[in-house]
């Protein structure tokens, strides 16, 4: 079943696409992640389907019912905000209850109290009740803002950045905890970040977003391993980025080679005809590096010299000047060695399975 | 270094160290000055009312309630107090009704409520007397409003506006006006953004939000505007004086006259000090009513 259908969704502010004709689907129960640099319609697009904003053109479907120009209360979403809007004058209960005193006008105050309480243990808060926001931590105001959304049983939750105003440790503890409550309620989410970690880790789905269009939709792994634009490469993970042109392109394999004159293998997906130029992106975790010519090992082979090596205790980066002037970078497991001194002579390699040929420069 | 050059920096670091005297020494000035010119005379006014006018111009110093009894015992005395509470009440919901919509309008733009502010303060670099006299001419018998009136066939005689309670009510929402409006906006500025759509995305329509979210939350900005402006209208002077009519007198006006036509300085000290007690303790009685403890809840 479809929860949420956007049908070239548009908004625009003065002369500003905030929204560019996003068209996209959610399934009922899914996990969908709108991640983007901010500026990028991530936020806007979520408050279109929550009806805080109006579209400028363009369709939005909540199960089938089509609510593109109906107000916030009469569609059945909820919107959990960035930063909390809890209300300062209600206390935990009464912020909780709110939703319910609205928008299921016929359970009694008993039901209520029932309906808050189960939904405070849901996020593992049970008895501040009577406490005002105030009163809390962010991480405690946060979880009621959880409870004071979910606890209307929306076919669709949204969630705006709902972590970024937490430190790091708690923000870690937070998305296990959300992930798993989503499990749990079975409720659809749509989830807007700007962290490729968390979206990562959370979605099901994750819709990249650049300039308000969605560049990519595709699962984690296929966002991660398969980007279709530099963009895409740039904003998840760490790349290394070669410019140049394709010398060989047929059934084979295909041959790439760069400005400074290196010449690649790379894969053959997508086949670029030869002669047309294009960019070569490689993780920077999937480049090897030696301290000798590495004999077994087959694809690209480069050699170059450590530029800089920077220790981050479970990893050290080193940046490799090659052959031929250009700067790559790799992320290497540490196993408790010594980083190898700056200005040593290694070996890189990679597999050209891990390398990925796109258009453009 | 030299001794002289030494010791302000000695005396420095060692108010520094100390936060109390830091606090003293801050708010030393205007504690200085409201001793002077508020304290010492309100302290002399309070004398005066237990002394008595004896006839003769002489004021005779011994302790005594009579100014006191005189006030409770004249009717009319009392009847002006109320009346003052009651100029002062209409005063401070009117502007309330009028100041509202407009701080509220003021605290939805986006841009451009700067410029409208200033225009609403713009009118306070004419004098007060001046913003009168104006109100004069727009009320009186052929004046502005009277001619609007009567060219859209509202009335069919001119209305007699001018010295009457109304006239003073009118001209006291003016001058209040933008003390109404400031302290609303500033309040309104202050709710986070967020919560009336919060409110919406729970259920709430435009006007439930409203009156959930934005009117408890605005509360603190009504009781300062109500504040303010119930004492401005309470204890206002010049209004009624050129306003208001015979009947249009309040205790300001009394005051005035007991000072500076009837020379009775005890009678009229006491005036003024049962104008202020009753006028803070209306305030107490309204406060404790709307306590703001209870919008935002317990402390910590």
């Amino acid at each position: 079943m479809i929860d949420v259908d956007v049908r070239n969704a548009t908004k625009q502010y003065g002369k500003v696409l905030a929204v560019d004709d996003v068209s996209f689907q959610v399934h009922k129960g899914e996990f969908l992640t709108l991640l983007g640099p901010s500026g990028c319609g991530k936020t806007t697009t979520l408050r279109l389907i929550a009806g805080l904003d109006t579209l400028t053109s363009g369709e939005v479907f909540i199960r089938e019912e089509d609510v593109s120009y109906a107000p916030p209360y009469a569609r059945d979403v909820s919107l959990m905000f960035q930063n909390y809007a809890l209300f300062p004058h209600k206390n935990v209960l009464d912020n909780i209850a709110f939703g319910l005193k609205y928008r299921e006008r016929g359970i009694g105050k008993d039901e209520r109290i029932q309906r808050v309480q189960g939904a405070l243990e849901l996020v593992r808060l049970p008895g501040i009740e009577k406490r005002y926001p105030r009163q809390l931590s962010g991480g405690q105001q946060q979880r009621v803002a959880l409870a004071r959304a979910l606890v209307i049983k929306p076919t669709v939750l949204l969630l705006d950045e709902p972590f970024s105003n937490l430190d790091l440790k708690l923000r870690e503890e937070m998305r296990v905890e959300l992930k798993q409550i989503q499990e749990q309620v079975e409720i659809t989410f749509i989830f807007v970040t700007h962290d490729q970690e968390e979206a990562l880790m959370l979605s099901d789905r994750v819709a990249v977003m650049e300039e308000g269009k969605i560049i990519q939709l595709d699962t984690p792994r296929a966002v991660y391993e398969k980007p279709l634009s530099r963009f895409v490469a740039e904003f998840i993970g760490q790349s290394n980025f070669l410019h140049g042109k394709v010398v060989r392109s047929d059934p084979s394999g295909a041959e790439f080679k760069t400005e400074s004159g290196l010449l690649l293998l790379v894969p053959d997906d997508p086949l670029l005809p030869t002669g047309s130029s294009g960019v070569l992106q490689i993780r920077s975790e999937r480049v090897h590096i030696y301290r000798d010519k590495p004999q077994t090992v087959t694809g690209n082979t480069l050699s170059g010299k450590i530029e800089r090596a920077i220790y981050l205790g479970n990893s050290i980066q080193y940046f490799i000047r090659l052959r031929g002037d250009d700067l790559i970078m790799t992320i290497h497991p540490a196993k408790g060695e010594i980083p190898l001194e700056r200005g040593t002579d290694v070996w890189v390699a990679f597999d050209p399975e891990d390398s990925r040929l796109m258009r453009g420069t | 270094m030299n001794a002289a050059a030494r010791l302000p920096r000695n005396f420095m670091s060692w108010v520094r160290r100390r936060p109390t005297m830091q606090g003293i020494f801050l708010a030393a000035p205007a504690g200085i000055w409201l001793l002077l010119f508020l304290g010492l005379p309100l302290i002399l006014v309070l004398l005066y009312s237990f002394w008595i006018q004896a006839p003769g111009e002489m004021v005779e110093r011994r302790f005594t309630l009579e100014n006191y009894e005189r006030f409770l015992t004249r009717p009319i005395y009392v009847r002006i107090l109320i009346r003052s509470f009651r100029v002062g009440i209409e005063t401070a919901i009117l502007a309330l009704l009028i100041a509202y919509p407009t701080a509220y309008y003021l605290s939805k733009r986006r841009s451009g409520s700067t410029i409208l502010i200033f225009l609403i303060l713009v009118p306070f670099w004419t004098s007060y007397l001046i913003r009168l006299f104006s109100w004069m001419l727009i009320l009186m018998e052929q004046g502005v409003a009277n001619g609007i009136l009567l060219s859209l066939g509202i009335i069919s005689e001119p209305l007699r506006l001018l010295f009457t309670p109304f006239a003073v009510v009118i001209g006291l929402i003016y001058s209040a006006l933008p003390f109404t409006i400031l302290p609303i906006y500033a309040v309104l500025r202050g709710i986070d953004r967020e919560l009336v759509p919060a409110a919406k995305m729970l259920g709430a329509t435009d006007i439930q939000s409203f009156l959930e979210v934005t009117l408890p939350l605005s509360v603190p900005g009504i009781m300062t505007a109500f504040i303010i402006t119930f004492i401005s209208g309470a204890g206002s002077f010049l209004a009624p004086a050129i306003l208001g009519g015979k009947g249009a007198d309040l205790m300001s006006n009394v005051i005035v006259n007991r000072f500076l036509e009837a020379f009775d300085w005890p009678f009229g000290s006491a005036l003024g000090i049962v104008l202020l007690v009753t006028t803070i303790v209306m305030l107490m009685i309204v406060s404790k009513y709307v306590a703001l403890d209870k919008i935002y809840g317990p402390d910590k």
